[in-house]
């Protein structure tokens, strides 16, 4: 059962809950954005679409985190009236129930750094192991 | 009397105009951009790049609601699951 003491209740993702627990240095903006959006989901918040190429996002919506980070989620209400919406996970949800889908960087930049980033721990482990 | 003075490094690099031009208008547009966002006048719009974090989590979410194995769940179900 969700609850909320919003106008929107909140159901989270897997990946969505993957994500807020890597990002914890950002925790405090994404509460402060998720807050916003149960209050009003369609205030300040971007209707996503269909990009050549990529991802059919019809029917859901980002709202901005920091520049490059987003939190992407779709509202029953809305999702339901949308027939191509691929991300209408609102079987058994009321009409007011936000669901968010995930939050992260939207440009690959970032995903190429988060890579490096890793190889590098990686790396460090390897030669670590092999000295011992 | 003699004063001493720090020795600075000092380097050089070398653009061509072309670099330079192009330099010059992302410093800009970042700047500008962030500007009004400041000031609320603009915000960048989303777009989900292929290979991003994002679209690699959209991209999973459709997987697992194929395969029948996608649950949405409350706040408090979501953190505990994974303490």
């Amino acid at each position: 059962m969700l609850t909320s003491r919003f106008a929107y209740r909140e159901g989270w993702g897997p990946r969505f809950a993957k994500a807020y627990r890597r990002y914890r240095n950002l925790r405090h903006l994404i509460d402060r954005r998720m807050a916003q959006v149960l209050a009003d989901p369609y205030a300040g918040t971007e209707r996503l679409g269909k990009v050549p190429g990529g991802i059919d996002l019809r029917g859901c919506r980002s709202i901005r985190v920091t520049r490059n980070f987003r939190i992407i989620f779709v509202v029953c209400e809305e999702c339901r009236r949308v027939p191509e919406c691929r991300f209408c996970f609102c079987e058994g949800l009321s009409d007011e129930t936000v669901v968010f889908l995930t939050v992260g960087p939207h440009e690959r930049a970032y995903t190429v750094r988060e890579e490096a980033i890793e190889y590098g721990a990686q790396k460090k482990v390897r030669e670590e192991t092999s000295d011992s | 009397m003699m004063s001493t003075v720090p020795a600075v490094s000092q380097v050089a690099a070398t653009l061509s105009v072309a670099d330079l031009e192009a330099l010059i208008r992302r410093v800009v547009r970042e700047e500008v951009t962030r500007a009004f966002e400041a000031w609320g006048f603009y915000e960048e719009p989303t777009i989900v790049e292929p290979g991003s974090p994002i679209h690699e989590d959209l991209a999973e979410t459709l997987r697992m609601a194929e395969a029948g194995t996608l649950r949405i769940l409350s706040r408090e179900d979501a953190l505990s699951a994974d303490q």
